[in-house]
């Protein structure tokens, strides 16, 4: 699986339908009641993302840089394409409080593949999980922002079906389980606001154990913290 | 004998009275102004026709059983009613008499029936009222000057003692008027069972965020 020339792309509906022909995360959290107007100015929208914006890997969750920003009645956004850094993405956040965001997973919108790499379709496991940790911190980080009294996140990774679990980290030991079977891998939670930030590593945990299931495996619950807690401690 | 003329020779037979169930003693319904007790037959029609009105007035309705005197003890005694007195008691005849002083009109039945041994009856069966109430709506004084009817009263069955009495106490007050709310309340009810049928819950939260979404981003 492999994007036609991302790169070229530029607006938000070519990026989602490129993102279609490829494995991708999509993300929805949104507060469990409906507000149409929320947040009162739209201009809000962008600042509050960029306010909640996650960085520990070097790329933000979500992406919030000035080339890819978009707006439309009602929402805030965000698309962009760069193949040279595995970057296919685009997300809304509504005045409603509905955030949404569609990426690429790296491993199938890279150009260049290293020797060592596991053949056919691949997740990243470590990857996968500092993926939902950044989710959630960025969530928290919402709710921080009064946005989000209480939440439904829902995380799915889709083109998952015959995929299979890879490591990323030659010094980790790490045996493939048997592929996917299922095409969407799927979480879902409703928690309150002071739970995204007080429970943020058992929600984590639970969510990163519920899809790697899906992939037939069942990590111990520390190794997941420690994958996070890694991450907590990486400099973007 | 018909099953009709035995269940109402059963009220015949009552042993006393019940806030449904009035016995008066034999007389005519059309008053011969000749006649010798005419002033007193226009009494005892009047006694009834308030008797009407405070049945038509209770849930349920009730009856006026017509040939059955009361003894000075109290009982009941089902004498029949002799051949001259069954004059005008027929549907018509008591209802065109009865809704000269009611307001809306009662509705009711006459029936005669004779017993095994030839004794005659008139049983007046009276239906509750239909939506409102049924208010008096014209005067009429026994032969000593006395009000019979009242123009404007309000007639029910007591609840302390079994006659037929204007409104006098809180509590039939209440009957009365949680009878009419009922009522009403249930006439509307096909209107308000179709209003809602027309009535479509709005969208849920999900749905409004659903759609805020778009088939692009789904």
């Amino acid at each position: 699986m492999t994007a036609d020339k991302p790169d070229e792309l530029t607006g938000t509906e070519e990026i989602l339908a490129a993102l279609r022909k490829v494995g991708h995360w999509r993300v929805v959290i949104r507060p469990t009641t409906f507000e149409r107007k929320r947040i009162s100015k739209i201009n809000g929208c962008y600042e509050l993302i960029q306010g909640a914006s996650v960085s520990h890997r070097g790329w933000p969750y979500p992406a919030c840089i000035d080339r890819g920003k978009e707006a439309g009645p009602e929402f805030s956004g965000f698309a962009l394409a760069g193949l040279e850094w595995g970057i296919l993405e685009a997300w809304r956040y509504f005045q409603s409080g509905q955030f949404v965001h569609k990426f690429a997973l790296r491993e199938d919108v890279r150009t260049s593949r290293q020797d060592d790499e596991e053949p056919g379709p691949v997740l990243d496991w470590i990857r996968a999980c500092h993926s939902v940790a950044e989710i959630f911190e960025f969530a928290a980080r919402l709710s921080l922002q009064g946005v989000l009294p209480s939440a439904r996140i829902q995380i799915q990774i889709r083109g998952t079906k015959g995929r299979r679990l890879s490591c990323s980290d030659p010094r980790r030991l790490f045996f493939p389980p048997s592929p996917c079977r299922v095409p969407i891998v799927e979480h879902v939670v409703e928690v309150t606001g002071g739970d995204l930030v007080s429970r943020e590593e058992e929600l984590v945990i639970s969510a990163a154990k519920e899809m790697f299931a899906q992939f037939l495996w069942d990590p111990a619950e520390a190794v997941l913290r420690d994958e996070r807690q890694r991450l907590m401690a990486m400099r973007g | 004998m018909t099953d009709l003329d035995r269940t109402l020779l059963q009220l015949v037979r009552m042993p006393g009275e019940e806030r449904n169930h009035e016995a008066k003693r034999s007389f005519p319904w059309r008053v011969d102004g000749s006649h010798v007790d005419a002033d007193l037959f226009a009494d005892l029609r009047g006694k009834v026709t308030r008797t009407i009105m405070a049945l038509a007035n209770l849930p349920g309705g009730g009856r006026v059983v017509v040939g059955v005197g009361q003894e000075a003890s109290g009982r009941l005694s089902a004498d029949g009613m002799p051949e001259e007195h069954l004059v005008g008691w027929s549907t018509d005849e008591v209802l065109e008499h009865v809704n000269k002083y009611a307001s809306p009109e009662v509705r009711l039945r006459v029936d005669q029936v004779t017993d095994e041994t030839g004794l005659r009856f008139i049983i007046v069966s009276v239906q509750e009222f239909e939506e409102v109430p049924v208010v008096c709506s014209n005067d009429q004084s026994n032969r000593k000057g006395q009000s019979l009817l009242r123009r404007g009263a309000t007639y029910v069955r007591g609840r302390k003692k079994i006659e037929s009495i204007e409104i006098s106490s809180q509590t039939e007050m209440r009957e009365l008027v949680g009878l009419a709310t009922q009522k009403q309340l249930r006439s509307m009810l096909p209107y308000v069972t179709q209003l809602l049928q027309h009535v479509k819950p709005g969208p849920s939260d999900a749905q409004l965020f659903e759609e805020q979404l778009g088939e692009s981003w789904a």
